[in-house]
């Protein structure tokens, strides 16, 4: 199963969000769901193809997420590639999890489309916290981040 | 030397029974709310919300008695770090005081070679690797764990610990990367924190994200579906998620009771 999700690290707006994704992936606005942590803020249209929602921990405030039906639609498309689309479309950071089971590394993508490989406090996030540690490689959208030893 | 051995068998043992603690308090969740809901169908319903709320403080006295035995161990990892430094120590203090001493007959070199370290390979040379992650206990999981793409379950019964005591002293067969076998179970090690993590093997079951988020909802509802699809956490999914979905984890769920 595909499987799109995209965790914003920093505040945006869920509307914004869906509307970003709308208009980046041509989807028509009322088959996207948005959930705003307690219920549907309004009934969305059959078939559903993606659904904002609000962050599920400290650190996440919100989050896109798509399945095959979004994959279908938007033509298969990289996670990296939806992320960036999104990412530099409302200008909020965002970090999406590793895609393989053998890989822990997440990959944050900056409100500028930079991106790159981030290592989060694995026991933070056992409570749902994302907390960036560092990242393995130099991104220019966040250099504050401190850069972590690939060392493998 | 021995009373270290006996203080982390004595935090061991102390960390089981909480967990024993834990899953009995668990198993008394599952019974009131069967009780509670069967209350509820014969309309009994102060009776059936006072169960509930039983139900749930059950709930957090399980999740009180889960923290303890994880900070116990915790504190045997502790242990049982200090008691490999000392041993360390201990070696390199002899090392030097038998030189030109009778070197030790084979038998009991055979011994020792049998418990120490050997040559560590890949990430762990530089990075002990520390304990896994709660989200990836059956045990463990609660509805804050976070679900991923791909989301590899430790099942009860599966010796994890010997398993990371194995990468930690070399006896682990290195694949790649950050990535070991040991018992036919693979491991990655997290670079720098020393993190484990399961990826695949005897024991493991791999979910992904819809699965795990249902197996949460059987897991915070007694094994109800009925009752996770009401859950709001779940239900946001509800769209999402089919037969097949819910039929996966309730096989993980019932895999997970039985070997408990």
């Amino acid at each position: 199963m595909r499987d799109y999700t995209i965790v914003f690290i920093e505040p945006v707006d869920l509307a914004d969000l869906a509307a970003a994704a709308a208009e980046a992936f041509a989807i028509p606005p009322g088959q996207i769901e948005i959930w705003n942590g307690s219920d549907f803020a309004a009934p969305a249209v059959d078939p559903v193809i993606a659904q904002v929602a609000v962050g599920s921990g400290p650190g996440a405030y919100a989050e896109f997420v798509g399945f095959e039906r979004f994959a279908e639609h938007a033509g298969e498309p990289e996670l990296l590639a939806v992320a960036v689309e999104l990412a530099t479309r409302v200008k909020r950071r965002a970090v999406f999890g590793p895609e393989s089971a053998e890989d822990f590394r997440w990959t944050l993508v900056a409100a500028d489309g930079s991106h790159g490989e981030v290592v989060l406090d694995s026991d933070r996030l056992d409570d749902g916290a994302i907390t960036i540690l560092g990242a393995v490689e130099p991104i220019s959208g966040a250099p504050e981040l401190p850069r972590v030893p690939e060392a493998l | 030397m021995s009373s270290i051995e006996e203080a982390s068998g004595s935090v061991a043992t102390n960390a089981e029974s909480a967990r024993e603690l834990a899953g009995s308090i668990a198993s008394s969740k599952v019974l009131i709310d069967s009780l509670a809901a069967r209350l509820d169908a014969i309309g009994v319903e102060a009776s059936a919300q006072r169960t509930q709320a039983a139900g749930d403080r059950a709930e957090e006295l399980a999740g009180h008695a889960t923290a303890l035995a994880d900070a116990l161990d915790s504190l045997r990892q502790q242990v049982e770090a200090l008691k490999g430094l000392l041993a360390t120590a201990i070696r390199s203090g002899s090392g030097k005081s038998n030189r030109g001493r009778t070197p030790r007959s084979a038998s009991t070199a055979s011994a020792i070679g049998a418990q120490e370290p050997l040559p560590l390979k890949g990430p762990v040379a530089s990075t002990p690797p520390t304990g896994i992650g709660k989200r990836h206990f059956f045990e463990k999981i609660r509805m804050k764990s976070p679900a991923k793409e791909k989301n590899t379950l430790v099942l009860p019964g599966v010796d994890t610990e010997a398993d990371i005591a194995a990468i930690k002293t070399g006896h682990a067969n290195y694949l790649r990367d950050n990535l070991y076998e040991v018992n036919d179970r693979v491991y990655g090690v997290e670079t720098p924190t020393g993190s484990v993590y399961p990826v695949r093997g005897k024991g493991f079951v791999e979910l992904d994200k819809l699965e795990y988020t249902a197996l949460k909802g059987l897991l915070a509802h007694g094994g109800s579906r009925a009752k996770a699809e009401r859950d709001p956490q779940i239900a946001r999914f509800s769209r999402h998620m089919t037969d097949k979905t819910w039929e996966t984890a309730r096989n993980v769920f019932n895999q997970g009771q039985e070997r408990a």
